[in-house]
C-alpha cells in the first residue's frame, strides 16, 4: 500500500511539473507541493517526515537556499508551539486537568439532567482545549465520560445517549481549539502566514474576540443538535455529581505540582493577554503598551511560563520538580516539524510567485471574487480537506492557497486565511478525520479529530 | 453518522463566515 501511495505522490509531482507556462522556480514548488499534499492526505509517510522531505526537495530543486529554507523551523510561532505544548504537558502530568473536570462535575446544577450533563462535559472539553491539545483533552475526558455513563447504568455501545455524550466530548475538544491562538496547531499556521504574507499581526486577545464567540455558538449548536438526535429516551437522571465528588475526594488535597502548574499557567495567560489589555486601557501609544507589544511576544510569555514548571519546587514529584525534562521531552515533536515544513513550503509558494499565479488563474476562472466569496471558498476547501487529512496538514495546505486566491482576486488576504485556518478545525464528518485510539470501547465516530 | 457530520460541518462553515464577517471589520482586519 505504501508503494502505491508513493507512486501517487510521484505522479502528482510529475503532473505538476508538466503544467505549461510556469517559470522554473514555480514549477518546482508546484511539484513539491502536489507530492506533499498527496503524502499528507494518504499518510504514505509520517506527516513530519513528509514535511522534512518537502523542505529537502525545495533545496535540492534549487528553489530556496539551504539557510533560508530551514529558517522556517525557527519561526517564532514554533517556539510558541513548544512553550504551550510544555505547559499543556504540565497540566497532563500533574493531572490538574482531571481535577478541574471533577471540580465542575461535582456541582449538582452541572449534572442535574442528562442533557445538562452532556452540555457540562462539552463546555469542560472546550474550555480546557483552548489551552491543551484537542486530542489530549479528549483522551483525558473520555474515560471520565465513560465512568459517568457507567454510574448512570448506560451501555456505551448501542445507547443513543452514550453516543451523544461521547460526541459532545470530542466535538467540544475540536471546537475549543479555535478559541485561542494556542488552542490548536492550525491557528498558529494561519497566524504565521498572515504575518509573513500580509505583514499583519493578530494578537492573543484580538484572536479571542472572534475565536471565543465562534467557539460558544458552535458549542451551543452541537449541543442542540446532539440533544435532538440522541437525547430521546434519556436514562433516568442519577446523581453523577456524587460520583464526581467521590473521585475528587479520592484525589486528595491539591498537590504542589498541581499548584505550580496553576501558577505557571495563569502567569502565561496573564502575559499573553497583557499587550491587548494594555492597548485597550492605556491606548496604543503609551510606553508600557509599546513595550508589551514589541517585547512581550506570545512565544516569550510561553517560555517564561513553561520555565516556571522546572524551577518551582514540588514536593513528592519526581526530582522534586513539577515537570522533569524527560517528561517535557515527550511533547509532540512531529507536529512541531510538520509545522516547520508547512511554513517553509508556504513561504516558497509566495516567494516563487506560485501563490499569486494560482490566485490569478482562479480569479480568471471565477471572475474576480469579492472578499467574502473568496473567504467562503477558502473555508469550504479547508473543511473538505480536513475530512481526509489531519487538521494541521489541511491548514498547511489551504492557508497559503487562500492567501494566493485573495491576492489573485485583489482582496485583503486576512479574512480568507482565517477562514481556511478555522475551517481546518471543523471537519467532523468522516471517520478518516478521526484519530485512531487504543481503546476499543469508544466507537470510531466518537474519537477526537486528528 | 455522515448526515450528522455533514450538519455540523455546515454549521461550522456558517458560523466561521458569520463571525469573521461580523468581527474582522471591527478589528480593522477586513
Amino acid at each position: 500500500v505504501t508503494g502505491r501511495k508513493f507512486a501517487a505522490a510521484l505522479a502528482a509531482f510529475g503532473i505538476a511539473w508538466l503544467i505549461p507556462g510556469l517559470p522554473p522556480a514555480q514549477r518546482a514548488v508546484a511539484a513539491t507541493f502536489a507530492a506533499s499534499v498527496v503524502l499528507w492526505v494518504s499518510e504514505g509517510l509520517p506527516l513530519a517526515v513528509t514535511a522534512l522531505l518537502s523542505t529537502a526537495l525545495l533545496i535540492l530543486l534549487g528553489v530556496v537556499p539551504v539557510e533560508k529554507a530551514f529558517l522556517a523551523y525557527g519561526d517564532p510561532v514554533i517556539i510558541l508551539f513548544i512553550g504551550s505544548f510544555v505547559l499543556a504537558k504540565g497540566m497532563e502530568i500533574s493531572r490538574l486537568d482531571r481535577r478541574l473536570a471533577f471540580l465542575l462535575l461535582r456541582y449538582r446544577w452541572a449534572t442535574r439532567t442528562p442533557a445538562r450533563l452532556m452540555l457540562s462535559l462539552g463546555v469542560l472539553s472546550a474550555v480546557i482545549s483552548m489551552f491543551v491539545s484537542n486530542t489530549a483533552v479528549a483522551a483525558m475526558l473520555l474515560p471520565i465520560g465513560l465512568g459517568l455513563l457507567a454510574a448512570m447504568g448506560v451501555q456505551v455501545r448501542g445507547a443513543p445517549y452514550a453516543v451523544g455524550v461521547l460526541l459532545m466530548l470530542t466535538w467540544g475538544a475540536s471546537v475549543g481549539g479555535v478559541g485561542t491562538i494556542v488552542g490548536t496547531p492550525p491557528n498558529l499556521i494561519t497566524l504565521s502566514h498572515i504575518q509573513q504574507a500580509a505583514g499583519r499581526r493578530v494578537g492573543f486577545l484580538e484572536w479571542m474576540t472572534f475565536g471565543v464567540p465562534l467557539m460558544i455558538t458552535m458549542l451551543a449548536g452541537c449541543w442542540l443538535l446532539l440533544r435532538f438526535l440522541y437525547g430521546k429516551n434519556p436514562p433516568p437522571a442519577v446523581h453523577t455529581s456524587e460520583t464526581a465528588a467521590a473521585e475528587l475526594r479520592a484525589m486528595g488535597a491539591l498537590a504542589p505540582a498541581e499548584r505550580n502548574t496553576m501558577v505557571a499557567f495563569f502567569t502565561t495567560l496573564t502575559l499573553w493577554l497583557l499587550p491587548g489589555a494594555l492597548d485597550l486601557i492605556l491606548g496604543p501609544l503609551h510606553r508600557l503598551t509599546e513595550f508589551a507589544t514589541s517585547r512581550l511576544d506570545a512565544p516569550v510569555a510561553a517560555l517564561i511560563g513553561a520555565a516556571l514548571l522546572f524551577f518551582l519546587p514540588a514536593r513528592g514529584a519526581p526530582e522534586g520538580r513539577t515537570l522533569t525534562w524527560q517528561q517535557a521531552a515527550t511533547i509532540d515533536w512531529g507536529t512541531v516539524l510538520l509545522f516547520g515544513g508547512g511554513i517553509a513550503l508556504g513561504r516558497a509558494m509566495f516567494d516563487s510567485g506560485l501563490a499569486a499565479t494560482v490566485g490569478r488563474a482562479a480569479a480568471a476562472v471565477a471572475g474576480t471574487g469579492s472578499l467574502w466569496a473568496v473567504t467562503a471558498v477558502a473555508t469550504v476547501l479547508a473543511i473538505a480537506l480536513s475530512e481526509l487529512a489531519s487538521n494541521t496538514a489541511s491548514a498547511a495546505t489551504i492557508v497559503p492557497l487562500a492567501i494566493g486566491l485573495a491576492l489573485g482576486a485583489g482582496v485583503d488576504p486576512v479574512a480568507p486565511a482565517l477562514g481556511a485556518g478555522l475551517g481546518a478545525s471543523f471537519g467532523f464528518m468522516l471517520p478518516s478525520a478521526r484519530r485512531p485510539m487504543p481503546s476499543s470501547t469508544v466507537p470510531v465516530w466518537c474519537r477526537p479529530g486528528r | 453518522m455522515i448526515r450528522t457530520g455533514l450538519i455540523v460541518d455546515t454549521l461550522g462553515f456558517v458560523f466561521v463566515l458569520a463571525w469573521l464577517r461580523l468581527i474582522l471589520p471591527l478589528l480593522g482586519l477586513a
